[in-house]
């Protein structure tokens, strides 16, 4: 009991670290969660596309497709200016700009060469491939009812009627859509957060016992290796728990009943794993280091890292198949693969959090026996 | 008369409610090895961290060389040299490249400092070591490295706080031996220890301090004669009768006489003859008795005297 | 004296063996996780690519129309991919293969009017739906023709199914359009930035009150100025060799096109830098504070710096510009970014220079805010 009680004396002195470190992750959750976090919509929505419109040539024929544009996109308002272009397509706050050349409307309206749209796009991507065939529909379409001999006005009104037909969209409804709560978002990141804060805020508490002068002192005393080790595991579980608690009270005061539901026990259950294996690495780098600034570079890159190739920061389906491969490996691709789950509403989803509650404990042991036996070869050498 | 090299007049430091110094005084002449000695907390450290403004103090004056020591006395402090009680090396350089660092910190023609890290080394004698890293130095010959980082520019001022503790028999020797050999080159030293018989050893001059207080200042000799024991005789007695302890008592220069655990010890203030005098009358009366020591008095005594309590607590 | 101070710090931080090795190699890692994670994502959001559909036949009546579009959309032209891979099926069929996600979506033909079936929302969903609309759309002009129009049917129908686009794409930049190089260029910021730690390490061996070498040095007779200024050249250096590495890495081996020249880049990082060691310099120096909660601090700075310039989330640094634009105006990570970004996309050097003399003109005041705090050398307790 000795070791146990000294590791909360130890500890008192780094408690600060657990709040401090916490508030830092919890933070940048959150304001993930909260951007990235929208309800499903059920209508079908054809994606409005961020369009910017610059009218050099003020004719109908112009006015009309802007007036088409705001009905049936996002029409913005930017700067003509190249850089702002550039700027903001780069940013995908606008997706296409167009610019409608002085003449366009009369080049239509007499028999001659049409001039064409000046537009800028982002190349080879699906917006502008969209955009590229609503604007050649729209002035295909006006092209035909000009070529039926009709004058300009009532071409362009045929036009318009003609454009708003629409096909018949509906949702499939043999399978559920996978539904992303709010809650979702939330306990999508905490995997980011969980790594950072155990190793940072725990690891230097073991780091002190498992090195220099205090270290060999306790291989001189009674206790033995093994009796030492769960002493330590043991204290550094209950500010594990006190972390996970931080977060289940935000979660819980930000996503009140979604928490006390089924997924959301699963969901908290699922939490409490993870952390114990970011506890197993914990101890495992307190073997391997005496510098505590040194976790914060574990931290950076299996935390960061894991949750780049694991489906955490960027989302399953964008990861090619090789990546996913190797997140496999991580433990936050099975943590992940609960998650999912959780939301998809699946028969087969209780045998996937099932299997993804079972890798990650047999990861968190994994880690640790290798701990031990460390322990024991540095007690030897 | 030799100038002052440090006066300190009335220092009173304050740590909150706690009075580390208090009403200090000081003088230290140019050339003296002068002791500090006290217990553990008794304010040595506290003095020279005041001495080298790196304290801030409450009340009281402190010159060096004649003036007033600031954190931006540039000119005074290459005349510094200081052996901190921390060992401060740097553990990524080796022997050679720490006492070459810290050199360069004063010295800055290359020439000069290769000679004088050359004779640092030579004077701490750690020749052998020069490659190591202090990772892989004892105790002992880690202090001797700091000793070295500490006076490798020669400077004619050194403090050195308690640079033995931890060390083995060979190095302290060492060490002693080489301060005097700095103090003979020149240097006025300034000694802090609470172990009475290295100060007793190598100090021309001591100060007996306690709670940030001074008690007694001197040569060891005047120190001494500061108390009323001269002579402490200890003889191993099996059994001794009341009567011949009072014959004893009646002894000329004792004062006081104990007996217990079978060890009878007698305390003079003076006299020359003490020990023949109590081995005749023990010899008269009939009582065996075993070993005799006869001890004068130690700074120790002189410590227990004035405050009531041992040095080394 | 600089120089002696300069090359013995110097050598001190390349014997830190395990800080100077991973200080190296974790910016490198990190950067083929993001180039691995990365390298389908385009592709996958953006980039086109033939869309799978499912067609169920409910009637023969107009089948021969739509059929004939279905078939000329299934084939590739001019090197391009065709823009339908085509699947005839029976409905049940159909249902199976969108239930699976094979096809984007299942299209039923019934009385000549196609309708569309989906599982999700999503860009294909949309093309498919596009060209859908634009088939009912030139039944709808070809229907209209019916019956004043007649004898001009030829030329309406030539007019409609034209393959001439009116579009004429104008270039937009040789850099890099594909703003994933965001995540690269928050990257090479928090790179920059991991310099607090060490800004601050050059404060503990400068004051007495934080390390036995400092109080060593404290009392020596080198200025502290030069002191201060040794280490950190020092410390910059280092950290000036780890970005050289991390740059050559992700230009040469990872073949990133970040838009300028390398020694463009190279000049953003060295300004970084010098922000980032400059901060921990001032934590460093800041009184009453221990040295794990500067760490801290340290550690809060550099990752909500990065974080809000778009490490984790892509597109946030946006956000703000919109929302609270002073933020990424004082944010070191978003400064670097931004110069990198800048460098990318525009011509000329003037949002360059912008953000390049802001960062120098912080280094400088944050420097100087921590030298002098430092040089306060005379302490209460030790």
């Amino acid at each position: 009991m000795t070791i146990f009680k000294t590791f909360f004396k130890v500890g008192r002195k780094y408690i600060g670290n657990i709040f401090m470190y916490s508030a830092i992750f919890l933070s940048i959750v959150l304001v993930i969660a909260k951007v990235n976090g929208n309800a499903t919509v059920e209508e079908f929505l054809a994606s409005e596309v961020k369009v910017a419109v610059f009218d050099h040539d003020n004719s109908d024929l112009s006015k009309g497709m802007v007036q088409y544009l705001e009905e049936h996109h996002n029409l913005l308002e930017i700067e003509e200016d190249l850089d702002t272009i550039r700027d903001r397509l780069y940013q995908r706050r606008v997706e296409y700009v167009i610019i409608i050349p002085k003449g366009f409307g009369e080049s239509f309206a007499e028999e001659r060469e049409k001039l064409s749209l000046d537009v800028y796009k982002l190349p080879g991507t699906m917006t502008s491939q969209f955009m590229d065939m609503a604007l050649d529909t729209f002035l295909s379409t006006y092209r035909g009812y000009l070529a039926a001999g009709m004058e300009l006005s009532e071409a362009y009104a045929k036009t318009v009627n003609t454009i708003v037909v629409q096909t018949e969209v509906a949702f499939y409804s043999g399978k559920e859509a996978p539904v992303y709560a709010p809650i979702h978002f939330f306990y999508m990141y905490v995997p980011y957060a969980l790594i950072s804060v155990v190793v940072l805020a725990i690891g230097p508490i073991l780091i002190v016992f498992n090195n220099g002068q205090i270290k060999s002192r306790i291989n001189c005393s009674r206790v033995s290796a093994f009796r030492k080790n769960m002493s330590l595991m043991a204290g550094s579980g209950i500010y594990t728990v006190l972390i996970i608690l931080i977060y289940f009270v935000i979660s819980l005061v930000l996503y009140k009943s979604d928490v006390f539901n089924t997924a959301g026990i699963f969901r908290v259950l699922n939490m409490l794993i993870y952390a114990f294996v970011c506890l197993a690495f914990a101890f495992l780098l307190s073997m391997l280091t005496s510098k505590s600034h040194l976790l914060n570079i574990f931290t950076n890159v299996f935390g960061l890292g894991s949750s780049f190739l694991c489906g955490v920061f960027v989302p399953r389906m964008w990861l090619s198949d090789g990546v996913a491969a190797i997140g496999r490996f991580l433990p936050a691709y099975w943590y992940v693969n609960v998650e999912e789950a959780l939301c998809s509403g699946d028969a087969a989803a209780t045998s996937v959090i099932a299997t993804g509650y079972l890798v990650q404990i047999l990861y968190g042991v994994a880690v640790f026996v290798i701990a031990l036996v460390l322990s024991q070869n540095k007690r030897k050498g | 008369m030799s100038e002052s090299v440090i006066v300190v007049e009335n220092l009173v430091k304050r740590y909150k409610e706690l009075i580390a110094l208090d009403h200090f005084n000081l003088d230290i002449k140019k050339g003296e090895i002068f002791g500090l000695l006290g217990p553990n907390g008794s304010g040595k450290t506290t003095t020279i961290n005041c001495i080298l403004a790196l304290l801030k103090f409450d009340k009281g004056s402190i010159s060096v060389f004649g003036e007033e020591m600031k954190p931006d006395s540039y000119e005074l402090k290459s005349k510094i040299g200081v052996v901190m009680q921390n060992v401060a090396v740097f553990d990524e350089l080796t022997v050679y490249e720490n006492i070459d660092y810290f050199c360069g910190l004063y010295i800055s023609d290359k020439k000069l400092r290769k000679q004088y890290v050359e004779e640092a080394i030579e004077f701490v004698d750690l020749g052998e070591f020069k490659k190591f890293y202090p990772k892989k130095l004892s105790g002992g010959l880690l202090r001797r490295l700091n000793i070295a980082c500490g006076i490798v520019h020669k400077p004619e001022l050194i403090f050195m706080d308690e640079p033995t503790v931890a060390v083995d028999p060979q190095s302290r020797n060492k060490i002693l031996e080489g301060i005097v050999e700095l103090n003979k080159m020149g240097a006025t030293i300034i000694y802090t220890s609470h172990y009475m018989e290295e100060v007793e050893q190598i100090c021309t001059r001591i100060a007996i301090m306690d709670k940030g207080k001074n008690l007694a200042i001197g040569t060891t000799d005047e120190l001494k004669k500061m108390i009323k024991r001269n002579e402490t005789i200890s003889i191993e007695v099996l059994e001794l009768a009341d009567n011949i302890l009072s014959l004893i008592k009646e002894l000329p220069h004792v004062y006081e006489v104990t007996y217990e655990e079978k060890m009878l010890k007698v305390l003079y203030s003076g006299g020359k003859h003490n020990l023949i005098r109590i081995l005749d009358l023990l010899k008269n009366e009939g009582v065996s008795f075993g070993r005799v020591y006869s001890e004068r008095p130690t700074l120790n005594d002189v410590f227990l005297e004035i405050t009531g309590k041992e040095l080394r607590d | 004296m600089f120089f002696h101070i300069y090359k013995y710090r110097l050598k001190a931080l390349f014997h830190q063996k395990e800080e100077f090795f991973w200080n190296l190699i974790f910016p490198l890692i990190l950067a083929t996780c993001f180039f691995a994670a990365f390298s389908k994502i385009t592709e996958s959001t953006e980039g086109f690519s033939t869309i799978p559909v499912a067609v169920v036949l409910e009637e023969t009546d107009g089948e021969k129309y739509f059929t004939e579009m279905m078939d000329a959309l299934s084939e590739s032209k001019d090197g391009e991919e065709a823009f339908f891979a085509v699947n005839y099926v029976a409905k049940e069929e159909a249902e199976a293969l969108l239930e699976d996600k094979e096809v984007a979506g299942m299209i039923v033909l019934k009385e000549a009017k196609p309708s569309l079936i989906i599982l999700e929302n999503g860009m294909e969903q949309t093309m498919i739906k596009a060209v859908m609309d634009k088939y009912l759309q030139t039944m709808d002009v070809i229907t209209g023709m019916i019956p004043d129009h007649m004898d001009r049917l030829e030329q309406v129908m030539e007019a409609v199914s034209d393959e001439v686009s009116y579009i004429r794409e104008q270039k937009l930049t040789d850099g890099n359009i594909d703003n994933i190089i965001d995540y690269f260029f928050a990257l090479i910021a928090m790179t920059c930035l991991m310099g607090t730690s060490t800004g601050q390490v050059c404060i503990t061996y400068i004051k007495a009150n934080l390390s036995a070498i400092g109080l060593r040095k404290s009392i020596s007779s080198a200025k502290r100025m030069t002191m201060i200024l040794g280490d950190m050249a020092a410390t910059y250096s280092l950290s000036a060799l780890s970005n050289a590495v991390l740059l050559i890495y992700l230009k040469y081996i990872l073949k990133l096109n970040m838009g300028g020249s390398f020694l463009e880049i190279y000049a953003v990082t060295l300004v970084g830098s010098l922000i980032g060691i400059s901060i921990g310099i001032l934590i460093g120096s800041l009184p009453g504070v221990g040295e794990g909660a500067k760490m801290g601090i340290n550690l809060c700075i550099t990752l909500f710096s990065s974080f809000l310039s778009g490490l984790m989330m892509g597109g946030i640094k946006y956000l703000i510009e919109e929302h609270c634009p002073i933020i990424n105006r004082i944010n070191p990570a978003s400064l670097i970014s931004d110069a990198l970004h800048s460098l990318n996309i525009y011509d000329d050097y003037a949002k360059y220079a912008q953000c390049m003399v802001i960062m120098v003109v912080m280094s400088v005041v944050l420097l100087t805010a921590g030298i002098v705090i430092a040089r306060r050398e005379t302490y209460d307790n030790i």
